[in-house]
C-alpha cells in the first residue's frame, strides 16, 4: 500500500473475555491523531499470520480484536493475550493511548 | 486427626525402613512416593483406632510453589514460597497458597483426584503477573493472578472460587479437553464456575442454602455496583454499574448469546449450565460437593466429545448420575430437572466419543 495516501484510517480496538469476560473497547481516528505514523504501525502488523486464540491451552485469557481500515482496506485480526507482541502491542498501546470507550 | 504435611525426603526416610514394626508404614511410603515420580509431597494423618493404637496413614498431598512475577509478564517469576513453607507475608502469594490448597483438598478428599492430572502433577502459581493486571489465567502448566487496576478491580487472589475456577481448568484440560469455543467452552467455563464455587462451599463447610454461588466475590472495589462477576443462581445479577454496564449472562437456552467476542461467548453463555448445576443442588440439598458435584465430576471422567453441546453433555450428566446413583435415583431426577428448567432439552445423544 502507499503511506502518502491522505485517508484516514479508523482504527478500533477490543478487548473480551478473561475471567470476568467483561469488554472493552477503544477507538482512534488517524486524522485526530496526525502526530503517529499510524500507517508505519498497522502495515507493521502481521494481520495475515495471525491465529485464532482458541488453538491454544490457555484459559481465561483475553482476547484481542483489531480492526483498521480506511477508503481502501479493512484489516482484522483476533489475538490472544499472549500474541500481544511486538508490532500488535505497538498499535494497540497507541490506540489504548488515545482511548475513547 | 492431625494433619501433617510430609516432604518427600521424610517420606524417602519412611519408605526406606527396615523394621517389621514399621513395615506397613514403609510400603504406604514406597507406594505414595512412586520413585519414578520426582516431588511428590504427602499427607501423614494421625489418629487412635479403638484400642488406642496409633494408626499412621499415608495420604496425598499437594506440591505447591508460588512465584512472583514483580509486575512484569516475565515467567515463572521468582519463586517465594513453596510447599512446607511458612507464610510468606505477601498477601497474594499466602492467599494463592491457601487457594490451592482449598483447590487440592476438594478434589483429593471428596473425588479422590490427586491433583490436577490425578497423578500429583506440582501446583504451580505465579502472583503480581503484569502491571495493574485485571485478570487470572491458567496457560496450561500454570495459574497466573494479576494485581488489578485498583479502581475497578483489585487482586485476582481475593477469591478463593477464582483459584479454584483456574485449577479446574487443568482437571478439565486433563480429562474431558472441552475445545474452547462456543457451546464446549461455555461449559469448560462452567465447569470451572461449579468447582470453583464448591471448593469455596467445602472450604467453609456451606451447605447448598448456606452457599452464596458468586463467582469473584470480594474482586470489585468499592466503587463497582456489583457483588461479583458472575452468579450461578441468578445469572444476570452480578452487578449492574455505571462504566461496566449490566451482568450480561443468560439463565435460560432461550436466550443463548451467539457472538464473535470471547471465543463465542464462553463467560456469557456459561450462565446457562451453572444455573443448571445449581438447580441440581439445590433440589438435592444438604452439601452441593457431595451429589451434585460427584454427578458432574463423574461426568468430566466420561470420554465427552471436545465440542460436546449443552444437549449432549446434559444427557452425560444424566447417565452419570444414573451410573452412580440409580436410573430411578432422585439424583437423575434433579438433574434432568435442572436442565429442563434451563431449557436444555436432552435427546439421546450424550455425545460420548466410547
Amino acid at each position: 500500500m502507499t503511506d502518502s495516501r491522505p485517508d484516514s484510517w479508523s482504527i478500533t480496538v477490543a478487548r473480551t473475555g478473561g475471567f470476568a469476560g467483561l469488554k472493552r473497547e477503544w477507538h482512534v481516528s488517524s486524522s485526530d491523531a496526525p502526530d503517529v505514523d499510524w500507517p508505519t504501525l498497522i502495515d507493521a502488523c502481521p494481520w495475515k499470520d495471525a491465529a485464532k486464540p482458541s488453538d491454544s491451552k490457555v484459559r481465561d485469557q483475553f482476547v484481542w480484536r483489531v480492526e483498521a481500515k480506511n477508503s481502501s482496506r479493512t484489516c482484522t485480526a483476533t489475538l490472544g493475550d499472549g500474541q500481544l507482541t511486538g508490532a500488535w502491542k505497538s498499535l494497540v498501546d497507541e490506540v489504548r493511548a488515545r482511548k475513547r470507550d | 486427626m492431625i494433619h501433617g504435611i510430609v516432604p518427600p525426603y521424610l517420606l524417602a526416610r519412611i519408605a526406606e525402613l527396615d523394621d517389621a514394626r514399621f513395615a506397613t508404614a514403609a510400603q504406604a511410603a514406597r507406594n505414595a512416593l512412586r520413585y519414578d515420580e520426582p516431588r511428590r509431597a504427602a499427607r501423614l494423618n494421625f489418629s487412635l483406632d479403638a484400642s488406642n493404637n496409633l494408626v499412621v496413614e499415608l495420604a496425598d498431598g499437594p506440591n505447591r510453589t508460588i512465584a512472583d512475577a514483580k509486575n512484569t509478564e516475565t515467567l515463572p517469576g521468582t519463586v517465594v514460597r513453596k510447599e512446607g513453607d511458612e507464610p510468606s507475608g505477601d498477601v497474594a502469594v499466602d492467599e494463592a497458597y491457601d487457594g490451592l490448597g482449598a483447590t487440592f483438598s476438594l478434589f483429593s478428599e471428596v473425588y479422590e483426584r490427586n491433583s490436577i492430572d490425578g497423578s500429583g502433577l506440582p501446583l504451580d502459581a505465579t502472583v503480581h503477573y503484569g502491571v495493574e493486571y485485571d485478570n487470572a489465567f491458567w496457560d496450561g502448566e500454570r495459574m497466573m493472578f494479576g494485581d488489578g487496576d485498583g479502581e475497578i478491580f483489585g487482586r485476582f487472589t481475593a477469591s478463593l472460587t477464582v483459584i479454584g475456577h483456574e485449577l479446574t481448568h487443568g482437571v478439565t484440560q486433563y480429562t474431558a479437553a472441552l475445545e474452547y469455543q462456543g457451546q464446549s467452552g461455555a461449559l469448560n467455563e462452567s465447569i470451572s464456575d461449579v468447582f470453583g464455587s464448591l471448593v469455596e462451599q467445602y472450604a467453609l463447610g456451606q451447605s447448598t442454602a448456606e452457599a452464596s454461588w458468586l463467582i469473584g466475590a470480594g474482586l470489585f472495589t468499592d466503587e463497582v455496583e456489583g457483588v461479583a462477576l458472575r452468579s450461578m443462581k441468578a445469572p444476570g445479577t452480578a452487578y449492574d454499574d455505571d462504566v461496566l454496564g449490566k451482568d450480561p449472562q443468560p439463565d435460560n437456552f432461550a436466550d443463548y448469546v451467539e457472538t464473535d467476542d470471547d471465543n463465542g461467548g464462553v463467560h456469557i453463555n456459561s450462565g446457562i449450565p451453572n444455573r443448571a448445576f445449581y438447580l441440581a443442588a439445590e433440589a438435592l440439598g444438604g452439601n452441593a460437593w457431595e451429589r451434585a458435584g460427584q454427578v458432574w465430576y463423574d461426568t468430566l471422567g466420561l470420554k465427552l466429545a471436545s465440542d460436546s453441546t449443552f444437549a449432549q453433555f446434559a444427557r452425560a450428566t444424566v447417565l452419570a448420575a444414573g451410573t452412580r446413583y440409580g436410573e430411578s435415583s432422585a439424583e437423575v431426577d434433579a438433574v434432568r430437572s435442572g436442565w429442563t428448567t434451563v431449557g436444555v432439552e436432552m435427546g439421546d445423544d450424550d455425545g460420548l466419543t466410547a
